[in-house]
């Protein structure tokens, strides 16, 4: 019994400091001059962050309170759901699909920043300027050079007996590349884009629910084949040597993601928040992304780590230019062909 | 006099039940709103004419029904050894039950792929020994594999499940038999397996359930296409906005789930019944050659087919990959930059707090309600309502949870999982004998004990070790579970399953896996004290 009563008490005492030391550490910062709702690898220890959010706070004098509401479906979600009396000043990380959404919720308001004339057009989503665009990635399949000789050159070599599972795929209903690759087949294929799907099947390992598994199942040798973004060649430049994975370009061409932020509509800092937004475009924001976030800089000029000799801009930009309805009818189309439907 | 005790007695749970509730059914009614959103019925037409909805439920019940019948068969066994038998290693064997709990599923299909995959330890190994050109196992991607990693991850549930009720299963009644001149075989048919059968049904429907939710083994090994209910409204609410839909689906889902909970509650009911006349017996050695090669037999097939895809993890964790990217190494390099990372003290010291804290909770509130549900009338409010967080979707309650926090704190976290982790914390304390005997909580009132003091004086310190267990779950059940954190993120606090995911989201899935072995060896360590402490008393 003696034992027992020990052990109840250090509960209690374990409980107690439990909850002195969660408590002390939900101080909130109540008085920062600019909010700004950031999806979870833009603000974590490898993301940009750390770099360019203090950068910000040390050029401006503004003080910022950085709000992680989860991945950048979540942050768009948390600012529609506080449209009434937003929190949020700024939202970072609203991409091509994510646009057409945010639009249609009208949460975001125009600005047009003052270096708007430094990024090229065809990286411009909103010509309002309700977004700006930060960075920018080719999708493409990355290939281990150890485990296949001979590569794919093209979405049509894929469908190659050879490649029989050979390829990791995500789930385009739970993953942004996974969506990404439905996109590129409904680029290049169009009302064909079913028969593509069927005869890519057998090719297919499996689909993974996000590009966290998915790209672990192919670093650990599962198959040599996976759908990434072309800068996932330059990651593995900069802290390997031997160039083992490398990314592919094929023939046909190949979409890309645009990351943007917005300023949210009724912002309570506007004045802060447009000065995020021309930061943004500056040199300091745009150098920190290519080692942080591994996508390329929007801004022309700016200088590239050299691990980015890896990772070859694509010659040819393509774009399926869907409505977010017809790509939901391509994913399904997608889908139903892998189920022999 | 009489009454004015028992309404005294009934003050903690007075106000801890409806607090309980309220922590499960506001983020419950807040995830539902939308339904309402241009009409119920409406919505729920949409869902309904949906095709693909109704095949991803034909293939969430048939794997989940699969994998529960695949988890008991291999968690029997081990139930018998657990609660019979005194061997070497069972301790460790007892300390796989805390797997299901707190190793994300990310990690365990990781480790299935590195030890099941093409390119896996097993199929290497039979290639380099029967000099095969081809990987002989090709199971894993399939419906085949899907039931093999849910019955693998899941088997320690029923082997923890039925290992407690077969250790307090009444001897007398066998002893009985036996003296009788029943046989071995007619002993076990007629006098053990009628008291075991209860919490094997009960540890199946809970496998089924957890199977039904799960998200990232289904859509791994699946096979490409394939879906789930819980897949679906994942898709609805993350990528289409489409909120109405998307509580559609979780209505519909929750029925199902619903259908299997009653089941468990149900087996549960009556496995309860059965403690109450039960004794636990000290388990003594192994009777035979026989049984000394059928534990061995069964100890190599537990350690073959489930032991290595962890094993694997482990030796994830341990394998540095050079810089060429083409051989690789065995050190200690991804723990030491895994411990270098500025994130990780803070992680570990809030994974044990918040941990701490959640168990606290859910044990102090599973001791209280266990005693005052003993008097409740309804059995919705005693039976179903503090199972109602096994019977809901992850999604759906993470949904809830941020809409209904709002601007969450880690305060509110740890109750959230206090609430999730409630159900295994009231199961274990309800199977103590302090709480089903009433005869020394009789015989404490009969000496002028109020019902109050009876119950902190007599039943807590009898259902101490209860209470340790119960307390030893939900702490693995909080310190693994990063879905809360990622749904209700707070500023600045992280955990190490909230690290875990973001190490696997940034191309160090090795480090990942250090991570992975870090959390397991944390919260197995507890089950080892536990059941250490078990031994003793």
């Amino acid at each position: 019994m003696l034992t027992h009563t020990h052990g109840a008490r250090a509960l209690l005492a374990a409980a107690a400091i439990s909850i002195a030391a969660i408590a002390s550490s939900c101080v909130q910062k109540g008085d920062a001059q600019l909010v700004v709702y950031a999806y979870d690898s833009f603000a974590s220890e490898w993301g940009p962050g750390p770099i360019v959010i203090p950068a910000f706070e040390k050029a401006t004098g503004i003080t910022v309170e950085l709000v992680v509401p989860g991945d950048a479906g979540q942050v768009l979600a948390r600012a529609v759901d506080e449209k009434a009396s937003p929190l949020a000043d700024v939202v970072i990380g609203v991409d091509g699909n994510l646009l057409p959404k945010a639009l249609a919720a009208g949460v975001l308001s125009a600005y047009e920043p003052k270096a708007s004339a430094s990024v090229p057009p065809e990286l411009v989503l909103d010509d309002q300027w309700r977004l700006t665009p930060y960075d920018w990635s080719s999708f493409c399949v990355m290939w281990d050079s150890e485990k296949l000789a001979a590569p794919p050159e093209s979405l049509e070599d894929l469908t190659r007996p050879e490649y029989e599972r050979k390829l990791i795929l995500m789930d385009p209903r739970t993953s942004t590349p996974g969506l990404g690759f439905v996109e590129w087949t409904a680029a290049i294929y169009g009302d064909g884009l079913s028969d593509y799907w069927k005869r890519l099947a057998p090719s297919i390992l499996t689909m993974s629910p996000g590009w966290d598994t998915g790209y672990g199942l192919f670093t650990a040798g599962e198959a040599p084949l996976v759908i990434s973004y072309t800068t996932s060649a330059a990651y593995h430049a900069e802290y390997e040597t031997a160039g083992r994975y490398k990314a592919l370009e094929f023939a046909e061409g190949h979409p890309i993601q645009v990351e943007g932020a917005g300023i949210v509509a009724g912002a309570r800092h506007r004045k802060a928040a447009e000065a995020f937004i021309d930061f943004m475009l500056g040199d300091e924001f745009q150098s920190a992304l290519p080692l942080t976030n591994w996508m390329y800089p929007v801004k022309e000029g700016v200088a590239l780590p050299p691990s980015y000799d890896a990772s070859r801009k694509p010659a040819k930009t393509v774009s399926a230019e869907l409505s977010p309805d017809e790509l939901d009818g391509a994913v399904r189309a997608a889908l139903d062909a892998l189920q022999g439907r | 006099m009489k009454a004015i005790r028992s309404r005294r007695s009934s003050l903690p749970a007075a106000v801890l039940f409806p607090a309980f509730g309220a922590a499960l059914l506001v983020p419950l009614a807040a995830a539902f709103m939308p339904l309402f959103d241009g009409g119920a019925a409406a919505n729920l037409v949409r869902a309904f004419a949906d095709p693909r909805f109704f095949r991803s439920f034909a293939y969430g019940l048939s794997q989940a029904a699969a994998s529960a019948v695949l988890a008991a068969a291999i968690g029997l066994p081990g139930a018998f050894l657990i609660a019979r038998r005194d061997f070497p290693g069972k301790r460790l064997l007892s300390a796989l039950s805390a797997v299901p709990f707190c190793v994300p599923p990310l990690i365990i299909a990781v480790g299935f792929v590195l030890y099941y995959g093409r390119e896996g330890f097993l199929n290497r190994a039979l290639m380099a020994a029967f000099g095969l050109d081809e990987p002989p196992l090709r199971f894993l991607y399939s419906f085949a594999g899907v039931v093999m990693a849910h019955g693998f991850y899941n088997f320690p549930v029923v082997m923890r499940f039925v290992g407690d009720a077969w250790a307090t299963a009444p001897r007398r009644h066998e002893d009985a038999a036996r003296l009788l001149g029943a046989s071995e075989r007619r002993v076990f048919m007629t006098v053990t397996l009628p008291s075991i059968l209860p919490s094997i049904g009960a540890a199946m429907s809970l496998v089924f359930l957890m199977c039904f939710y799960s998200f990232v083994i289904v859509l791994l090994f699946g096979g490409p296409g394939v879906g789930t209910p819980e897949v679906e409204l994942y898709r609805a609410a993350r990528f289409e906005f489409d909120r109405p839909l998307a509580s559609a689906f979780a209505l519909v889902e929750t029925a199902v789930a619903m259908g299997a909970l009653s089941l468990y509650a149900a087996f549960e009911r009556r496995a309860a019944g059965d403690r109450e006349e039960s004794e636990r017996g000290a388990p003594t050695g192994f009777r035979g050659a026989g049984e000394v090669a059928l534990a061995a037999l069964y100890g190599t097939f537990i350690a073959v087919c489930f032991i290595g895809p962890l094993a694997s993890i482990v030796a994830e964790s341990l394998t540095i990959r050079s810089a060429a990217r083409v051989g690789s190494g065995l050190g200690f390099g991804n723990y030491a930059s895994l411990f270098a990372r500025r994130g990780f003290a803070p992680a570990l010291a809030n994974t044990a707090s918040l941990g701490l804290l959640s168990a606290a909770l859910a044990s102090v509130a599973g001791f209280s309600l266990s005693v005052g549900l003993k008097r409740a009338r309804s059995p919705f409010l005693s039976k179903i309502l503090p199972l109602l967080p096994l019977g809901i979707s992850g999604v759906v309650l993470a949904y809830g949870w941020s809409s209904a926090l709002g601007r969450s704190s880690a305060l509110a976290v740890a109750a959230v999982q206090a609430v999730s982790a409630y159900p295994f914390a009231l199961r274990a304390i309800q199977s103590s004998v302090g709480l089903s005997d009433e005869r020394y909580v009789e015989a404490a009132r009969s000496l002028g004990s109020s019902r109050l003091g009876a119950a902190l004086r007599v039943r807590l310190p009898m259902a101490a070790p209860s209470i340790a267990s119960g307390f030893a779950f939900a702490f693995a059940m909080s310190a693994g579970d990063a879905n809360a954190l990622i749904a209700a993120p707070v500023a600045g606090f992280e955990t190490l399953a909230l690290l875990l995911y973001r190490l696997a989201g940034s191309y160090r899935l090795n480090e990942a896996c250090a991570a992975a072995v870090v959390l397991a060896i944390g919260t197995g360590f507890i089950f080892f004290i536990k059941d250490a402490s078990d031994v003793r008393l």
